[in-house]
């Protein structure tokens, strides 16, 4: 167990109804990454990050956290999922949502008071979301929501986050305020990983990748890994990309 | 191809048919009844002549019994079956029907209609608990008399004589419960029970009758009928209330809990043996002995000093 | 009638029948709104209908007609049906709604063949398990009320002390097991409550009935807020109140059984809700939907006569006939154009319309805010008369 790294997995493997999702993954995320996962429909990459939260069990595998176990690490893990895996029609405020993230901390039936009420409107105003605090839920946009779920996490004030698709369906507003919150991230030090589906922004956002189709193909600073080679293994060649630093632009085929 | 087919129907019939020619003389009349109080009956009229089963047992609610798939068999197999009518086997009225095979005796079809009560809330229906006015009793007995002599006139005589027999045993019971009923203090002559189930009793023998749930244990008492009941005890100041062995006694309770609380202590007078008898092989377990358990315990009860 | 409302709290039958009614609606109403919330509603059907062979089974085991013995084998039976729904959903390939299906029926069934079998043994009609179908709330008995407070006291005790691990749970599972909050455990907590509630109104209301009441006021709280606390908090009372009032009800109407009555007091206020309520409800949806249509119509109109006037010299009037042809989709140009001209934004001239001088501000403003290509046309128009 490598304390540097934050996120250390190992021969993680994961099968559903006996089909294999991830297959003998291994992943290093050093402290401080802001690291993309990339890979097509099906490759796995929510089940990884699932994996990670303890939220599914694997067949085989480890994964420590900042050193740890991860079951004994939890409070470390701040994650963020995919906006649809939540009912917008329940009936509670955008400021409900955000007080949420601090139930960790609160523990056990202890009640939210002014303390987190109070962390929740900063981060509120930081996701510039400030007007918002009475509004419900089913009444935001898919920006607004995507927001709302940044804030939360951001009230948990974990070291190690975890986010399934921010900048899936989000208007132009919203997805700079997600890249502005990510650098300020890792300004803090903090370790960002996110399963991303615009490989068009990859090299822009973020500073590792990992590749993923049920097994690792490959991962590392995106300068070294984000290759076209790595793409079409990952891909299976059926894939028109640009890469940006390429002078001439050759479609993976 | 349409031979075979035709063959086996002759086959089949000549098989149904045959079962019917069975000289019943040679052996029991096997008799299946739908209660207690009715298999009593067909035994005493019977005697040794007939083996007698009933689908209801003691503690058996005959206004919810369903038929299951034994008694349709036993109902099929036997030589003659006796029921109540008036719809006192609701739950099985279907069942009943179905049974074409073999002759079906409603005890009842022999009384004059205007022997019969009408309860108020059933328009059109007559209340059938008729087993508990031994007079109107004794013509069923009649009834199944004739029905058991139509069946085997080989064994005629044996029948009438136990009917005799029978009908004297009934007209003493009669003169028994009359004595008994009468030396209830007038104005304690009031009878509540868990159902309607004594009108009949109540007409024949000069008392008032009370029920919390109406002629049918299936209904469900509201809590009006609860709260209307009580305040009736209590203005009339009863001494006893009664519950009934086939029926739940909670809602009896319920109501004597009510009378309590308006001030007045009524006692649960026994049990009472309403639409079943009593275990088999004890007194209670025949008709005689139901009517005059029945009987002994509501005069005990209501000549108690409140 | 006063006697009714006010009579109930000196008489021991209304006020027992009541207080354990309304007990009964508090819980069902407020484990029913999660239940509801977390779209399993129909498992307080398949629970409730599921504790029927418990009973059966209770009393074949024990030969008591204890109230406490039944209860607890109904419980158990309930306990039972929801393990089972849970394991054929996650071993099998039988979605949610199927297995609870299934549970339902073959426990209910299991539940009638036992009674049935029952049936003939000699005491069984003593025992009443037939009323366990329907329920005989009019028979509660006092002791039979201070049980079901303390059940509910218990169960509404738990509720509040994990109201926000309850909240976050059900709103959104997987952040919460991200949290380490234990997502199965809470679950089958969950559960278990709403087996309690269940079992609570057995007695009452009985197996067939006792879903309305889990499903019914959850279903009317939903109508009437959007802040989760008031939702449950008006479940609760609309239970209640249809205990209550199903006593009250049935003690003034003869031969009208509680439990049923009770029932169909839960199902009117969902009616009511349902039609009525201020944002949700059907009525004032409607109603509001054709106003907001009617007002697009009629700004649509005053702005194409707004058009017209700046087009024309003067106050130039145009049929409704010439009207109607510039606006074919707009069916209903007559009365339109009358409720304008009751507004005075419009008037009649000749044989025509014409815009009013109010109309025409009106209609300014309206250009102001939209964007359609009425309001550019009246636009440019209007800066070139300036």
């Amino acid at each position: 167990m490598d304390s540097q790294l934050a996120i250390q997995v190992e021969d993680l493997t994961v099968a559903y109804n006996e089909a294999a999702v991830l297959w003998d993954v291994d992943l290093d995320v050093p402290a401080g990454a802001l690291m993309a996962i990339v890979g097509p429909n099906g490759a796995g990459k929510t089940t990884l990050i699932l994996s990670i939260l303890g939220l599914v069990r694997p067949a085989a595998g480890r994964i420590s956290i900042a050193g740890r176990p991860a079951s004994e690490a939890r409070r470390l893990v701040g994650y963020v999922p995919q906006r649809g895996s939540v009912d917008w029609d329940f009936p509670t405020t955008v400021l409900d949502v955000v007080v949420m993230g601090r139930y960790g901390a609160l523990g056990w039936i202890k009640r939210p008071g002014k303390v987190e009420r109070e962390l929740a409107l900063e981060a509120l105003a930081q996701v510039g979301m400030e007007g918002f605090t009475d509004r419900h839920i089913s009444e935001l946009s898919g920006g607004q929501r995507q927001r709302v779920f940044l804030a939360r996490a951001l009230v948990q004030d974990a070291s190690v986050y975890l986010m399934d698709e921010p900048f899936q369906g989000v208007d132009a507003a919203t997805e700079k305020t997600i890249v502005d919150l990510l650098r300020g991230f890792k300004a803090q030090g903090k370790t960002v990983v996110c399963v991303h589906h615009d490989l068009q922004t990859v090299e822009e956002y973020f500073d590792y990748v990992m590749l993923l189709n049920v097994r690792r193909v490959a991962s590392g600073p995106v300068s070294e890994v984000f290759t076209h080679e790595n793409l079409r293994l990952t891909y299976g060649g059926r894939l028109a990309f640009r890469r940006r630093e390429e002078s001439t632009s050759e479609p993976a085929r | 191809m349409k031979r075979p087919v035709a063959l086996a129907l002759l086959l089949f019939s000549l098989v149904a048919c045959s079962r019917a020619e069975t000289d019943l003389s040679e052996r029991k009349i096997r008799a299946v009844t739908t209660t207690g109080m009715i298999g009593d009956a067909v035994a005493r009229v019977g005697g040794e002549r007939v083996n007698v089963s009933s689908l209801m047992g003691p503690g058996v609610d005959p206004h919810l019994y369903r038929a299951s798939a034994g008694d349709v068999r036993r109902l099929n197999e036997a030589d003659i079956v006796f029921y109540n009518g008036l719809h006192l086997e609701a739950a099985m009225a279907d069942v009943l029907q179905k049974t074409t095979r073999v002759k079906t005796v409603a005890v009842s079809e022999g009384i004059d209609e205007d022997r019969l009560l009408q309860p108020p809330e059933f328009k059109g229906q007559f209340d059938p608990h008729i087993w508990f006015d031994v007079e109107l009793w004794s013509s069923t007995v009649k009834t199944i008399s004739e029905a058991l002599i139509d069946l085997d006139p080989e064994s005629a005589e044996t029948y009438r004589s136990n009917t005799d027999r029978y009908l004297v045993e009934l007209d003493q019971l009669h003169q028994y419960v009359r004595e008994r009923a009468a030396s209830i203090d007038p104005a304690k002559r009031v009878i509540v029970t868990a159902h309607d189930a004594f009108n009949y009793f109540g007409r024949a023998y000069g008392l008032e009758v009370r029920g919390l749930q109406g002629i049918s244990t299936a209904s469900e008492a509201g809590a009006r009928d609860v709260r209307e009941l009580a305040a009736f005890i209590a203005e009339r100041r009863i001494p006893a209330i009664f519950v009934e062995s086939s029926v739940p006694t909670r809602a009896i309770e319920a109501v004597q809990a009510a009378v309590r609380a308006n001030g007045f202590d009524v006692a649960i007078g026994g049990e009472l043996y309403s639409d079943a008898m009593g275990d088999a092989g004890t007194e209670e377990g025949t008709y005689i002995g139901m009517v005059r358990h029945n009987v002994d315990t509501i005069a005990t009860a209501l000549s108690r000093q409140v | 009638m006063f006697e009714v409302l006010f009579g109930w709290v000196s008489d021991y039958t209304l006020r027992t029948v009541a207080l354990g009614s309304a007990t009964l609606g508090v819980v069902s109403g407020v484990l029913g709104s999660f239940a509801l919330l977390r779209r399993q509603s129909l498992l307080g059907d398949a629970l409730s209908h599921a504790a029927l062979p418990g009973i059966a089974a209770a009393f074949l085991l024990t030969h008591s007609k204890a109230p406490l013995v039944l209860i607890l084998g109904a419980g158990i039976a309930a306990w039972l049906g929801a393990l089972l729904i849970n394991g054929v959903v996650s071993t099998t390939r039988i979605k949610t709604d199927a297995a609870m299906g299934v549970v339902l029926s073959v426990f209910f069934g299991a539940g009638v063949v036992l009674l049935t079998y029952i049936q003939r043994l000699p005491d069984a009609g003593k025992a009443g398990l037939d009323k366990f179908l329907f329920g005989q709330a009019a028979a509660l008995l006092g002791r039979d009320v201070v049980a079901m407070a303390l059940l509910s006291a218990a169960v509404l005790l738990t509720v509040g002390l994990t109201w926000k691990e309850l909240k976050l749970l059900t709103f959104d599972p997987g952040f919460a097991a991200s949290l380490g909050f234990p997502v199965r455990a809470l679950e089958a907590m969950l559960t278990t409550l709403l087996v309690v509630a269940i079992v609570i109104g057995l007695q009452a209301v009985g197996v067939v009935l006792m879903s309305a009441l889990v499903v019914a006021p959850a279903a009317a709280a939903r109508q009437w807020t959007d802040r989760f606390g008031v939702m449950v908090l008006i479940s609760a009372v609309v239970g209640a109140f249809a205990g209550v009032a199903g006593a009250l009800l049935s003690s003034t109407v003869e031969r009208l059984p509680t439990g049923p009555t009770i029932v169909l007091m839960a199902i009117t206020i969902v009616m009511i809700s349902m039609l009525f309520a201020p944002h949700r409800g059907l009525l004032v949806r409607t109603v509001q939907e054709r106003r907001n249509r009617r007002r697009l119509r009629s700004d649509v109109l005053l702005m194409d006569l707004y058009v017209l006037s700046l087009q024309h010299e003067g106050d130039h009037p145009h049929t409704s006939e010439a009207i109607t042809a510039m606006r074919p989709e707009v069916t209903d140009v007559r009365p339109s154009l009358e409720a304008l001209e009751e507004r005075r934004l419009v008037a009649r001239k000749d044989d025509g319309w014409v815009i009013t001088d109010p109309g025409r501000e009106v209609a300014q403003r309206l250009v102001a805010r939209e964007e359609s290509p009425e309001a550019e046309l009246a636009e440019v128009l209007s800066e070139g008369e300036a």
